[in-house]
């Protein structure tokens, strides 16, 4: 996906701007800047508690920012929330439906918002799933619930749905149909997903770009693919002494061994190779690093960082 | 087809199919002309992004691996990737190269680099050996 046309055409599915959120006096959302391309899989990534869901909430105009702006689907969220709503699908960790309701019915009820609802696609993913249409929601398994929301949310053919920790407390199996299912809607033509999970595998299987979010904050935004690029490991024999590394730009974390250091490296390239040259390092190894690692050590680095502050 | 992704290593997603269908290209578990599925159902199977196997696609069929019919699909190409036999070469020294120099760190003789090599060596030629003909 090409980010920098984007950012030329301004074609975002969902824009924000210094966006905040307090809680009393917590800071759930600090200054928020997110830019959600149009057609693209976009991946919220944050430990529990690090403000994704209230990030969401407020993109779904449930919470009101305490101040910034939302753009979704190139309308401000304040002017038109009902017509924004029916091109959106949502899907949220308590999943809301009527448990007096069967599942037939809680597909007519939701089918009578959407003037798009798609009864074809409604039944396949019925049959898919193998949802038992006149049981009542409060007797559904959990797993079902959950299939039974991902049923509602994309019948209607959104284009945006929004997921927030979609797979959450789910099994295996019913984690790989939501998972299959979003991977076969994304590759209908201009669809655009955003969904926070703080499962690596799943962000990383899935999404075209990730966003690191801590504390309310976003601390980097790329495509996945890049940052496999752009991020390494970087190890090399001492031999006796150790070179000072530790204050060079674009070095997150440092190990030291016995006899070697092994570096992580945001921005590797000629000019990280070269001032490690300049510090006696010789025949360094660059070997791949895994988002995982990436995240802990990113994470990681800006509580080191705050507590030097 | 058998891909194996493994998100935890380092390597992005689409190296490792374009990687995985290249191996099995060279081991003969594809063979010339053999259809591949298409983007949306490898993603699926997958549970990948449809660009990540979109990307993996594209890369294969730049090098040549692999080629696009219109409306039928794609396939694996006939005989002979388009690599000249020097850039050949050149991707073998720099695998190889690796993988000795991780042998000789692990204090492997050079008597027992070779056999290894050999070793090696003879079970993806034995792999590839066309059936037995008239049976």
């Amino acid at each position: 996906m090409n980010s920098d046309l984007n950012n030329i055409l301004g074609d975002y599915a969902l824009e924000t701007r210094g966006l905040w959120r307090t809680f009393g006096k917590f800071e759930a959302v600090k200054g928020v800047d997110l830019r959600v391309p149009k057609g693209t899989v976009f991946g919220l990534l944050g430990v529990n508690g690090a403000g994704k869901s209230t990030i969401i909430k407020m993109a779904m105009g449930h919470l009101r920012p305490t101040r910034g702006e939302i753009k979704v689907l190139g309308r401000a969220l304040g002017e038109d929330l009902v017509e924004i709503r029916k091109r959106v699908a949502y899907v949220s960790e308590n999943r809301y439906l009527y448990e007096w309701m069967t599942v037939a019915e809680s597909i007519s009820f939701t089918r009578a918002f959407h003037e798009t609802w798609d009864d074809g696609k409604a039944a396949d993913l019925l049959k898919r799933f193998s949802l038992p249409p006149g049981k009542k929601v409060r007797q559904l398994s959990r797993g079902n619930r959950a299939r039974l929301c991902l049923l509602l949310a994309l019948s209607f053919n959104p284009e945006l749905i929004i997921l927030d920790e979609p797979t959450s407390g789910l099994d295996p199996i019913v984690r790989r149909d939501f998972i299959e299912n979003i991977v076969s809607e994304i590759a209908e033509e201009g669809k655009t997903v955003l969904f926070s999970s703080h499962i690596v595998d799943e962000v990383e299987r899935v999404a075209d770009y990730v966003a690191i979010i801590n504390e309310g904050e976003i601390l980097l935004v790329s495509t996945i693919d890049d940052i496999k690029t752009s991020y390494k490991r970087v190890r090399y024999a001492t031999n006796g002494t150790r070179p000072e590394v530790a204050g060079l730009p674009g070095v997150l974390a440092v190990e030291n061994g016995r006899h070697e250091q092994v570096l992580t490296v945001s921005a590797w390239g000629d000019e990280t190779l070269r001032s490690l040259g300049e510090r006696g390092v010789k025949n360094p190894e660059v070997l791949p690093i895994s988002l995982e690692d990436i995240f802990v050590n990113t994470v990681r680095a800006e509580r080191e960082r705050r507590a030097g502050l | 087809m058998f891909i194996n992704i493994d998100p935890s290593s380092g390597l992005p997603i689409y190296i490792q199919i374009a990687q995985q269908i290249k191996t099995a290209v060279a081991m003969g578990r594809l063979q010339p002309e053999e259809p591949l599925p298409s983007v949306r159902q490898l993603a699926v199977d997958l549970a990948v992004n449809p660009n990540t196997v979109a990307r993996a696609y594209l890369d294969l069929e730049i090098e040549g691996v692999i080629y696009k019919r219109q409306g039928a699909g794609t396939f694996v190409s006939g005989q002979g990737v388009e690599m000249s036999k020097a850039e050949r070469r050149r991707v073998l020294t720099e695998l190889l190269e690796k993988a000795l120099v991780e042998g000789v760190n692990l204090g492997l003789s050079e008597q027992e680099l070779r056999e290894t090599f050999d070793r090696v060596l003879d079970k993806i030629l034995l792999g590839r050996a066309p059936e037995p003909v008239g049976k």
